[in-house]
């Protein structure tokens, strides 16, 4: 117990930091699930639900303000603990020090920190779950009034939406602290004579994460005290006077929602990307190893993980085409979101140019990856569509919007996880994962996702909204049922599907094939560390 | 290599740390100071708030850590390690000084009744100060553990505090200006 308290060695933080994104994962796929089960049939009666949630499933059936709790909580959890945690702090730790040859992180102390504080903030997290009102339902992004207003705006909004912010103040301080782990790491600690130029492409993904890191996550840290202040201490920096919630007027004043959505957003598109730039990294190495060649156009795959950085920092205002911003800012922030396609389809011609004339061996971590570049491309155009405000004016809020970010985090993020867990595995536990069972649970998840993320985009354009628990009370949305129904058991499939991962991890734990020094034939560092 | 190379090579990372600390700490206090801004921009309610004038006499307060930081740094470079942890201590005392007149202000405005809900201006000086003194006492920690090695860690406190005074002139232009 004290060695995993207090240690401060690379390899076992980054295991620490792996197996709180798994649980982390785990609780969030079983909130989707049943929020998935609710879409379906509305008015089911589940005494199970009554049982862990007495006040939101009066008579086992799930309230429409439970139901917004459970989505604010599986979008916070996957994107915070899932997304943030583990293509970054729980890879990176455990394998960046070993690719440029250092013996640790550059501040051994400031990882063990840095974790423990993420720890802090997911129990935080759960903690809303179990205090009176539960957790809060505004969504992943909190926006204000709603979030602001205390226990008066509904359920969940009094102490959950308070633990919401603390943890999610508690992560940007946890965060940060990695970034500049990160950057010095990679920038001092490279061994004699290894230039950055020589660096794998992971170690460039993971420095210009690692710097959206260090620029967004403070932003957010304001925001947050600034909300936590208009909850707590009688200021008005995002609640505007003259409001009527529930009979009462409140007393707040002279303040901005919309404040808090451009503090919000200019954190919150840097997020996607620390989200995915990892997986990028990694998906480039592996794909290039299971293909026996270089990877294509090498120099310009870090060009365009440094333009996706840059850009990444000036187009948050694409999540506010319909906020009634001006629309000379939309056109500027519309202009900039296209721009992004361009290094991003770099990347995408570069991994097909590596694959190109190689020998390619479909180990499922080559599956995942190639999956990844799948899935990329078809969540990556759905974002060109919302990138034109003329048609996120229609788009915005519907379903056309969840496929996208499902397609583009939900699936690719966590297909770059999946291929990151089948390729260091072996580094990690000193074992081999169960190829078959990999393939079978890549087959299975991969068609399951597109079953489940295909049909959305049509529901959004045939106008069907996000964020509502039931959809029965809309005569126009009656031809969608069908197809909702047919994405609730998607959602069934693909994470049973899980249970095959899970099955393979921990069976491959104990029982797995002992990994050989360099099982993929790999060219980078990691794979000649003497300190196996 | 030699000792001085391995020490060299031994500070890098440090140096690259604070760089990465400072530069989010900017963005904390930019989105900080824009929220202000806006907020200035949009109110129909903005009231002025007149800060006490002992804030801006702690302009010199802050110069006088930063000198006695810079005196601690240049004696230990020099060899002279004993002065160098005076200056160091020397500068903490001031570091607590300086500390101690932001929460005297925060005192003094009480007293009139002013708080974070009296009025947003009111509101942003209680925020932007109370998380400058955060950093303020990160400062003062660090002047005295550096006074434990003075040789290697006088650098990088000077360079901490001259940081924070040029934030506190850059928030006492904001606070003053705006108000």
């Amino acid at each position: 117990m004290r060695r995993y308290l207090f240690t401060t060695n690379h390899k076992t933080i980054g295991l620490q930091y792996f197996w709180l994104s798994i649980t982390a994962a785990l609780i969030g796929i079983a909130l989707s699930v049943l929020m998935r089960f609710h879409l379906m049939s509305p008015g089911a009666k589940v005494g199970l639900l009554e049982r862990i949630w007495p006040a939101g499933a009066p008579g086992g059936v799930m309230t429409p303000e439970l139901y917004l709790s459970l989505m604010t909580m599986h979008g916070t959890i996957m994107i915070f603990f899932v997304l943030s945690v583990a293509p970054q702090s729980a890879f990176g730790h455990s394998i960046l020090p070993a690719q440029i040859g250092a013996a640790n992180m550059a501040f051994p102390l400031l990882s063990s920190i840095a974790f423990w504080l993420t720890a802090v903030s997911f129990l935080l997290m759960l903690a809303a779950f179990f205090v009176p009102g539960g957790a809060p339902l505004s969504g992943w992004t909190a926006y204000p009034p709603l979030s602001a207003l205390g226990r008066i705006a509904g359920p969940g909004q009094g102490s959950g939406q308070t633990l919401w912010i603390a943890s999610i103040a508690v992560f940007c301080l946890a965060s940060t602290l990695g970034a500049i782990n990160f950057i010095a790491t990679i920038l001092d600690l490279r061994a004699p004579g290894s230039g950055m130029l020589q660096l794998p492409l992971t170690c460039w993904n993971w420095l210009v994460t690692a710097i959206l890191s260090l620029l967004g996550f403070p932003v957010l840290l304001a925001a947050g005290i600034l909300l936590l202040l208009d909850r707590t201490a009688g200021t008005s920096f995002f609640v505007p006077g003259g409001l009527l919630v529930n009979e009462q007027l409140i007393a707040h004043k002279g303040g901005s929602p919309l404040l808090w959505q451009h503090l919000f957003w200019f954190f919150g598109h840097p997020e996607v990307y620390i989200a995915i730039l990892p997986g990028m990294g990694l998906v480039s190495e592996v794909i290039s190893t299971f293909s026996r060649k270089p990877v294509f156009g090498r120099g310009m795959m870090i060009l365009a993980t440094f333009s996706i950085g840059f850009l990444g920092l000036l187009l948050w205002g694409h999540h506010m085409f319909t906020s009634g911003m001006s629309p000379y800012s939309s056109i500027a922030f519309s202009v900039l979101t296209m721009t992004i396609g361009v290094p991003s389809a770099i990347k995408t011609f570069n991994w097909l140019g590596t694959l190109w004339g190689g020998r390619i061996q479909l180990t499922t971590a080559m599956l995942f990856a190639l999956g990844f570049v799948s899935v990329f491309i078809t969540g990556g155009l759905s974002g060109i569509f919302l990138g034109q405000p003329v048609l996120d004016l229609y788009l915005h809020d519907t379903y056309f919007v969840v496929a996208h970010f499902h397609l583009i985090m939900g699936v690719a993020a966590v297909f770059g996880i999946f291929a990151a867990t089948f390729y260091w595995f072996p580094l990690m536990f000193g074992r081999m994962l169960n190829e078959k069972l990999g393939k079978i649970h890549f087959v299975a998840t991969f068609a399951g996702v597109y079953c489940l993320f295909l049909p959305m985009h049509f529901a959004g354009v045939a106008g069907n909204p996000r964020r509502y628990p039931d959809f029965t009370n809309f005569e126009f949305l009656a031809p969608l049922f069908t197809m909702h129904r047919f994405m609730t058991w998607a959602a069934f499939f693909t994470a049973s599907a899980q249970l095959v991962f899970l099955i393979n991890l921990f069976w491959s734990l104990r029982r797995g094939a002992q990994a050989p020094p360099n099982p993929w034939s790999a060219e980078t560092l990691e794979w000649n560390d003497e300190r196996r | 290599m030699t000792n001085v190379a391995e020490a060299e090579q031994g500070r890098r990372p440090a140096h690259t740390a604070l760089a990465a600390g400072l530069a989010a700490t900017t963005m904390l206090f930019a989105a900080f100071s824009s929220a202000y801004i806006v907020r200035r921009g949009i109110a129909d309610d903005w009231t002025g708030l007149s800060l006490p004038v002992t804030l801006y006499a702690n302009i010199l307060v802050g110069a006088a850590v930063s000198l006695a930081v810079e005196a601690a740094h240049r004696n230990s470079r020099g060899g002279q390690v004993r002065a160098g942890r005076r200056w160091l201590c020397i500068g903490a005392l001031f570091g607590i000084v300086f500390a101690a007149i932001h929460v005297d202000a925060w005192r003094r405005l009480g007293r009139d009744g002013v708080s974070a809900s009296t009025s947003p201006a009111a509101a942003f000086f209680f925020v932007l100060d109370g998380v400058f003194v955060v950093y303020v006492a990160a400062g003062i920690a660090a002047l005295i553990s550096a006074a434990r090695q003075p040789a290697d860690r006088a650098a990088f406190v000077s360079y901490y505090w001259l940081y924070l005074n040029v934030l506190w002139i850059i928030l006492l232009t904001l606070l003053h200006v705006w108000s």
